[in-house]
Formats: C-alpha cells, sequence, structure tokens
C-alpha cells in the first residue's frame, strides 16, 4: 500500500517535471540570408579590411537603398532575390559608382527547424563587377546560409 | 573392399547414434534450464497516453503495450511495441503532421536481490536498455519564406517524407504486484537518437515512440497495467 501510495507521487512528480519541460515553439534563430561581402585593399587581400567613407548600394531595378551614404564600412550584406538567379547591385564607393552581379543557385527549401520553416538558401555561381572602384572580386564561400561568414571579398586598388 | 564398406557403414551408423543421443540429452537438458528459469510472461498496457492526450489537447498521442519474460526474476528480456503521432502548430503558421508505429526490443535487469535460501519477490525495481526503431512518414505545410528587400514569397507544403529512426534508451522503473497476477508500475526513459542531421534537410519535429526530437535526446516515462501469464 505504501508501495503504491510512493509510486503514483512519484509518477505525478515525474509527469509534472516532463510536461514542465517541453518546448514552445517559438523561432529563435536568425534567419536573415544575406550574401556578405569584405573589402579589402588590393596589396592586403588577406588580414587588413579596408574601410570606405561613404557607401551608397541599391538593386537593379530597385528604388529602395541597401546602404544610403554609410559611413566607415568594411563589410556589406545583399540580400539575394530568391525568385531569380541572378541579383545585381550598383555600388557607389566614395563618389565611384561599380555594378555587382551574383549569379546563384536556390535552394527554397532549406529546413531550419519547425518553429523557424524554412530559408532560401543560395550556392554562388560566380560573381562579375564593374572595374571602377573594384579591382576584382573573389570567392571564399559559395554556400550563402543563416550563419554570419564572409562569401565574397571585394579588392580596391 | 566390401568388408571395409561395411564396417565404415556401420561405424557412421554407431556414430551417428552416439551424436543423436548426446543431441537429445543436450536439448533435453536446455529445456528443463529454460522451464527452471522461465517464470512467465508480463504483458503490460500503457496509460500516460490517455493523460498526456488530454494535456497536450491532441496534439500528441500515442498507444503501448510490452511483453516481458520473466527469467529467475532476475533477467526480463522486453519488446514493446507501439502507435504514435503529431500535430503540431508552430507560432508562424507551420504546420508538422506524423503518425507511425514503433518497436523497441532490450532487457530488464532486477535490482532487488533475494536474501539467502528466500524466493525473489515477485516486485521488482529494474534497470535496463532498449533499441528503439520508428519507420514513419511526415508532412510539414504551409512553409513561407518572405523576402521584404525584393518583395518575393514563396509558400511551400513538403508532404510524405519516409524515414526509419533508431535510437537507444538507458531505462529504470518498477513493478508492485497490486494483485494476484497484476502488476502496476512506471519506467522512466532517457532516449538518444542514434544518427546524424545533414544540415537543411528536412527533419521531423516527432519521433513515434521518441517524442519531441529536439537536439535528440529525450526523455519518456510510462506508467503501465499488466498481467502476469
Amino acid at each position: 500500500m505504501v508501495n503504491c501510495k510512493f509510486q503514483n507521487i512519484f509518477f505525478v512528480l515525474i509527469t509534472v517535471i516532463l510536461v514542465g519541460c517541453t518546448s514552445t515553439e517559438e523561432c529563435r534563430e536568425d534567419r536573415t540570408v544575406k550574401l556578405k561581402i569584405g573589402i579589402y585593399t588590393k596589396s592586403t587581400p588577406t588580414d587588413k579590411a579596408f574601410t570606405i567613407d561613404s557607401v551608397w548600394v541599391n538593386g537593379l531595378e530597385n528604388d529602395s537603398f541597401l546602404y544610403q551614404n554609410s559611413k566607415t564600412i568594411t563589410t556589406l550584406k545583399f540580400p539575394l532575390n530568391a525568385t531569380r538567379n541572378q541579383s545585381d547591385f550598383i555600388c557607389r564607393f566614395n563618389n565611384i559608382t561599380d555594378t555587382v552581379s551574383v549569379f546563384y543557385t536556390n535552394n527554397n527549401a532549406y529546413f531550419i527547424s519547425l518553429a523557424c520553416g524554412t530559408i532560401t538558401a543560395h550556392t554562388i555561381d560566380e560573381v562579375i563587377s564593374t572595374n571602377h572602384f573594384i579591382d576584382s572580386v573573389r570567392i571564399v564561400q559559395r554556400l550563402i546560409i543563416n550563419v554570419d561568414a564572409e562569401h565574397i571579398k571585394i579588392l580596391h586598388n | 573392399m566390401q568388408n571395409i564398406l561395411k564396417y565404415y557403414i556401420i561405424s557412421l551408423l554407431c556414430l551417428s547414434g552416439v551424436y543423436n543421443v548426446n543431441a537429445q540429452a543436450v536439448k533435453q537438458n536446455s529445456d528443463s534450464v529454460f522451464k527452471a528459469a522461465f517464470r512467465g510472461l508480463r504483458v503490460d498496457i500503457d496509460v500516460v497516453p490517455i493523460a498526456s492526450g488530454f494535456i497536450y489537447k491532441g496534439e500528441r498521442f500515442g498507444y503501448e503495450a510490452g511483453v516481458y519474460a520473466d527469467l529467475k526474476r532476475k533477467y526480463f528480456p522486453a519488446i514493446e511495441v507501439g502507435f504514435a503521432g503529431a500535430d503540431k502548430n508552430s507560432s508562424e503558421g507551420v504546420q508538422f503532421s506524423t503518425s507511425g508505429i514503433y518497436s523497441r526490443v532490450g532487457v530488464d535487469f532486477n535490482l532487488i536481490k533475494p536474501k539467502k535460501d528466500q524466493l525473489p519477490s515477485t516486485n521488482i525495481f529494474f534497470a535496463g536498455a532498449r533499441i528503439g526503431f520508428s519507420p514513419f512518414s511526415y508532412s510539414y505545410t504551409n512553409l513561407m519564406v518572405q523576402n521584404d528587400y525584393w518583395g518575393s514569397s514563396i509558400l511551400q507544403n513538403i508532404e510524405g517524407i519516409n524515414t526509419t529512426k533508431v535510437w537507444f534508451e538507458v531505462v529504470a522503473g518498477m513493478r508492485v504486484e497490486v494483485l494476484k497476477n497484476i502488476y502496476m508500475g512506471w519506467t522512466v526513459r532517457n532516449k538518444k537518437l542514434l544518427g546524424t542531421d545533414i544540415p537543411g534537410e528536412f527533419q521531423p519535429w516527432f519521433i513515434p515512440g521518441f517524442g519531441v526530437k529536439g537536439e535528440g535526446t529525450a526523455w519518456g516515462v510510462n506508467y503501465t497495467i499488466g498481467y502476469k501469464f
């Protein structure tokens, strides 16, 4: 009889603990997927980030600015269009304008979790640019997901 | 030559006779050892799903039963089978649904040692291990990906994903004979999913028999009513 009573109390406690431990399904992860660009001088492409005094950026055929006279920039983050395989950006670095074109493959079903759903992951195929301020572009990491990592380097003369 | 052949056949017959006698003796011996060790079969039904179905408001359901052989009241080889499922909506409107069968096999060890010259008690306090597996399918619907800057939105439904998951469990619990041959008790389980996830692949939120997948570990509890045959 004592055994049964002990059992019942233990069972209720365990149930309360286990039910109390169940998670509410809210997304706690960053779902932002952006192409991250580091800006470097051509002479030191590996270690020293180059700072730009003034940056203006907008997508081609999109009037909304991603950067509007932004100061002391060392990295840029561009959202890619998930319904196309190419996104173009008009970039004005210290009043010198270049166009950066990114070609990529989309994976619209990159799963994170039930709470966060899916993101669109991109795999970079190629990056080309005009060469006024930009000397060259190097791909560092082809897969673009919701992880903060540098994907390409822009080298300035 | 004929004599040699005759001798050879007679030798073979004699040998096979000796072997037969030995095999029968070994079989009889092992049968009697098994009969001496075997103390019956207990069938348990889990009643926790009745309560948990009410707590989770139908979000999860499950039915489970187990068969346990009693060997010397010391070892309890176990087979557990069940059917479970879940229908869950996230706060962002993503819907997950699954259902499937599962099974576990393993053994429990009675931790109560009988006193010298006494029969072991019918009540047991045990620890054990299980390997569980579940072949099942699951779906995610209403998955929305939006991009504010480019003004794009993509709605997806991923249905009928088939998979099999395998996990390992460490279990502990007790069974008490409350009436003649009728047992009640509980089992607590710590479960560890085997295998690794590939980043970006659709993983089930809930696995029948395992529970909510989370980071690949889960706790479970059974409260059982059983009959020993």
